[in-house]
């Protein structure tokens, strides 16, 4: 019955169109309560959409699936054509569920252009939701760019007293990176238009054309450079720690697991297929930028002492085995019998890119709870905050522990599944990767000791409130879902198996003609 | 000789109107002088429709007038029908303001109108003289109109321009000198034909000449190496002059890059690309880092236009009847979207200054939500950020470019508004996030500007969007 509705056009379009329409509501206490209820029907209601979305896909088959296609500028190949496979399908899930608890936990939080702000995130919503069903290259590209408008807009307007200088890093620094994949992309149009004379922007069509070595580096560097820059890969992350630090809780949030995941999705859906070649040839040197990530970040996270940062280093390491689960594979001899490695490995990723945005939206928001309360998110300045806030403290331990990777939380078994994958390969590898375990609990552990165990440091902490309700909702929802993926990630892997093993299929073909 | 008063209507009835304006501004009192801008209205309503009606009847083929003079098809007319609609709406934004600051005068009107006359001749020119008169007459309304607020910068600006103008006439006049030396001739059409049939006319000295006639529209457009004019005429000008001189001009100069590139020397293009490389790459690279540091509005717009006729150019590398299309398309979209800017910088202007330092723009995004928000369309569209129309201008002009092998030079371009986005990000950034310290008003503009105004940005998000049906209007 529901085949019939453009189910993804709504998933994108509802939350955008409501978003605009809110922005000219004038602002007063009665209205802004409103929109808070509207916003929250709204985002429950796109859940549910995705939930009309699962129940209907079909997880055996690669094949895109909820195609939809209509006119955009056809003369020129440019198509509005959305459609979802294993690999985007939970990503979509993810960034409505990341945006649901968002704006519960907003609720209380932000005081002021109240209507501005739910109807950014409205807006944020439904563009990542079109990056990550789009199958045309323009409109991909579109979203692609047209996200960092709400994102600019949410640090600069309710960001820290360095939200500026953050705010217009992070602008110009993504905006730098998905030129080139712009390049790119109409490189690959041409690409196409010389060799059959197809007039097409589609990236099952970019997935399928063959291109020389030379052609394969091009694509790959210009690629690479987007969206390592989105990832962010070592020595581009540097926008990422000034972003998270000034951005509001609820930017950090969707930043964190949202923002960073359409890196991830651009390497599978668009590097790894279309220059499985070029990739090849410098697959070394992204493994080893994996490592610099995941080692040398992990080491930076530790001796930080303002916890967002904390955790903004520890989403770059943790990012870092995306990308190394997206190219270990490169390292095993093309055969059947490395296969199934390889397709855990990608799945690894994938996983890995689904719990850290958990994960890092819970520790986020964690963050934020406890520096609505003292204004401040210097580790030294809190000591003992589980005499007055026990709630949160039982909380905010679950979250430590799956960002550090501890069995049970879902942040083990995407780790587990790519240094699994590893080990088959090279034992000193699988031995660098993981470190992050013992890094992971490092930072974790001590921060989490120091902010919450121990003498009271300061007197203002022995006035803290434990967390409200709203908090409370936020923080139990997402705890169960890192628990559940955790205990039971099945359902998950098999969303997304026959999609990876496609992808895997694909790249071990060579496309060198 | 009937159908050529038919196809010359609409600058009959617009030189015909100039000077009954002149006239009757005698007999009216000061109180009254909003006759005048009604009537400049109803001139350029009344010109639209016989436009319209030329469209519908004549559009179909092109007719060449007066001994190949005026030369007249679809393109001119369009081109002519935009230039009317955007003079309509510069007149509206800038009412209030002209009233402000005692530039509601017939003179403003008649000279604004005598230039839109230059610029119309200057579209639909045949031959190299009706080309040169329409230029001057464009220009020189315009030198009169900068310095009408009577004080020293615009009294500097305006002796810049002429001075500079005069001398790209000059180059222009020699250039077709050399070319008439070549040819025999100063039509349009024969020279094209002459150039194509006979491979002695490709030599050095027909070069010579088109690069300085290319020079003068290098002047007109404001590119590197005549740019010095751009930024000192932005920031001397009143603002609704600024307003005139930073949209249809633009315009009128599209027209003539047209004549000249399609209508003339197709086929001596391609020894010219070089040229036209070098203009659009060096203006890409001036206009945006000397705009980087400027802290007035209005010579950061100057800057950033040098910029996007770096641009502008470089999609002129490619451009032969089937790519003019893209061009069009940017220059359109460029065109509305300063319009919009200049628009949004005059509603804050009062009786006593105009908002001229980006400072002054301190927390409209927060006092004024709505106007924020249109202003930051804007301004992403002028950076090229979708979903705004900037971005499809920007693109179709990188897949010609990247159609033909020019990859470094997309590469360049694309680099180079990533530098531009840098000083627009600057501009919202005190919009929206710097904190509101005295009381900002809106009360530079009509409440009917203010509708055109939002209509404005909401057509220039629509483009962004639904770009197809634009697109092709713009492709010839």
């Amino acid at each position: 019955m529901f085949l019939e509705i453009p189910l993804l056009s709504f998933i994108i379009w509802l939350p955008i169109i409501t978003g605009c329409a809110i922005l000219v509501i004038k602002e007063t206490i009665k209205s802004s309560y409103i929109i808070k209820k509207i916003s929250l029907i709204v985002s429950i209601f796109s859940m549910y959409l995705c939930y009309l979305l699962y129940k209907d896909f079909d997880s055996k088959t690669w094949d895109m699936q909820f195609i939809e296609n209509m006119d955009w500028i056809p003369d020129l190949g440019i198509f509005y054509t959305l459609g979802v496979d294993g690999i985007s399908m939970p990503l979509i899930f993810l960034t409505c569920f990341m945006t649901f608890t968002v704006i519960i936990y907003s609720n209380n939080v932000i005081k002021e252009r109240v209507i501005q702000y739910y109807s950014y995130f409205l807006m944020m919503q439904g563009m990542v939701c079109g990056v990550f069903a789009a199958l045309d290259a323009i409109l991909f590209y579109v979203f692609f760019e047209a996200m960092l408008i709400p994102m600019f807009l949410i640090i600069g307007i309710w960001g820290g007293t360095n939200r500026i200088y953050a705010t217009i890093k992070f602008f110009l620094y993504t905006f730098f990176g998905s030129i080139f994949l712009l390049i790119a992309i109409i490189y690959l149009h041409y690409v196409i238009y010389f060799t059959s004379g197809d007039i097409t922007f589609s990236v099952t069509k970019f997935q399928l054309i063959y291109l020389s070595l030379n052609q394969q580096k091009f694509i790959f560097w210009t690629m690479l450079i987007a969206f390592a820059i989105k990832v962010p890969m070592w020595p581009v992350h540097t926008w990422l720690p000034d972003a998270h630090v000034e951005a509001p809780t609820g930017g950090s949030v969707i930043l964190a697991a949202i923002t960073l995941k359409v890196g991830g999705y651009g390497i599978m859906r668009f590097l790894l297929p279309i220059a499985p070649d070029g990739c090849m040839v410098f697959s070394n040197f992204i493994i080893t930028l994996s490592f610099i990530a995941i080692i040398y970040i992990g080491l930076v996270a530790i001796v930080q002492t303002d916890m967002k940062k904390l955790v903004a280093y520890s989403s770059i390491s943790h990012m870092g085995f995306v990308t190394l689960g997206c190219f270990i594979l490169f390292s095993f001899k093309f055969g059947p019998k490395y296969f199934q490695n390889a397709v855990t490995g990608v799945e690894g990723a994938m996983i890995q890119m689904i719990s850290h945005g958990f994960i890092s939206g819970a520790m986020f928001i964690c963050v934020g709870i406890l520096y609505e309360r003292l204004h401040t998110k210097l580790i030294s300045k809190y000591g003992g905050t589980a005499h007055t806030m026990p709630v949160f403290a039982a909380l905010f331990m679950i979250f430590i522990m799956a960002n550090s990777g501890l069995p049970g939380t879902s942040g083990f078994v995407g780790e587990l599944l790519v240094i699994l994958s590893i080990f088959k390969f090279n034992y000193i590898y699988a031995l660098l990767a993981g470190t992050t375990l013992i890094l992971g609990a490092t930072y974790n552990l001590w921060m989490y000791k120091r902010v919450v165990f121990g003498e009271i440091k300061n007197r203002d902490i022995l006035n803290f409130k434990d967390i409200n309700f709203d908090e409370k909702l936020t923080l139990i929802i997402l705890a169960t879902m890192v628990i559940i993926v955790g205990i039971w990630p099945k359902p998950l892997i098999q969303l997304v198996h026959s999609s990876i093993e496609h992808l895997v299929y694909q790249i071990m073909q060579s496309k060198v003609f | 000789m009937y159908i050529g008063i038919i196809l010359t209507l609409p600058e009959i009835i617009i030189s015909i109107m100039a000077c009954f304006i002149l006239i009757i501004d005698l007999f009216i009192s000061n109180k009254k002088r909003y006759i005048n801008y009604y009537l400049t209205q109803a001139t350029l309503i009344l010109t639209i429709l016989s436009l319209v009606y030329i469209a519908h009847y004549h559009a179909t083929a092109r007719f060449s007038l007066f001994h190949g003079a005026l030369l007249f098809d679809f393109f001119s007319v369009e081109l002519k029908t935009i230039i009317m609609l955007i003079t309509i709406v510069i007149f509206i934004y800038s009412k209030k303001y002209m009233i402000y600051m005692d530039l509601f005068k017939a003179e403003y009107f008649v000279l604004c109108l005598l230039s839109i006359l230059g610029m119309m001749i200057m579209i639909s020119s045949g031959t190299f003289l009706s080309l040169y008169l329409g230029l001057e007459l464009l220009s020189l309304p315009i030198y009169s109109l900068i310095i009408m607020n009577k004080n020293n910068t615009s009294a500097e600006a305006s002796i810049k321009y002429f001075i500079m103008g005069s001398i790209a006439s000059g180059i222009f006049l020699f250039g077709v000198s050399l070319v008439y030396g070549m040819t025999g001739s100063i039509e349009l059409l024969l020279i094209k034909k002459l150039v194509m049939n006979h491979e002695v006319f490709s030599d050095i000295t027909m070069q010579y000449g088109l690069v300085f006639i290319i020079a003068g529209l290098i002047f007109k457009f404001g590119a590197v190496p005549f740019h010095m004019w751009v930024p000192d005429v932005y920031e001397g000008s009143p603002i609704s002059v600024t307003l005139f001189i930073g949209t249809i001009p633009k315009i009128a100069a599209l027209g003539m890059s047209y004549r000249l590139i399609v209508n003339t020397f197709p086929s001596l293009y391609e020894e010219l690309e070089f040229l036209f490389i070098i203009t659009g790459m060096i203006s890409l690279f001036i206009g945006n880092i000397f705009a980087l540091s400027q802290t007035d509005i209005k010579r950061l717009l100057g800057y950033s236009a040098i910029a996007h006729v770096g641009f502008i150019f470089c999609g002129l590398v490619v451009s032969d009847v089937h790519e003019f299309g893209a061009v069009n398309f940017y220059v359109f979209v460029y065109v509305l979207a300063s319009l919009g800017v200049f628009g949004v910088i005059i509603t804050l202007s009062n009786e006593k200054e105009e908002a001229s330092l980006i400072s002054q723009f301190q927390g409209l995004g927060i006092a004024y939500p709505i106007i924020g928000i249109i202003m930051m369309i804007f301004l992403f569209s002028l950076a090229g950020v979708p979903p705004t129309a900037g971005f499809f201008a920007k693109f179709f002009i990188l897949r010609n470019l990247i159609s033909y092998g020019y990859i470094e030079l997309a590469l360049f371009a694309i680099l180079m508004s990533v530098i531009g986005a840098f000083y627009y990000l600057k501009v919202i950034k005190t919009i929206f996030f710097d904190s509101l310290d005295e009381e900002i008003k809106i009360i530079g503009i009509s409440k009917i500007g203010l509708i055109f105004l939002i209509m404005n940005g909401i057509l220039v998000l629509f483009i962004g969007i639904f770009p197809y049906n634009f697109l092709k209007g713009c492709s010839i």
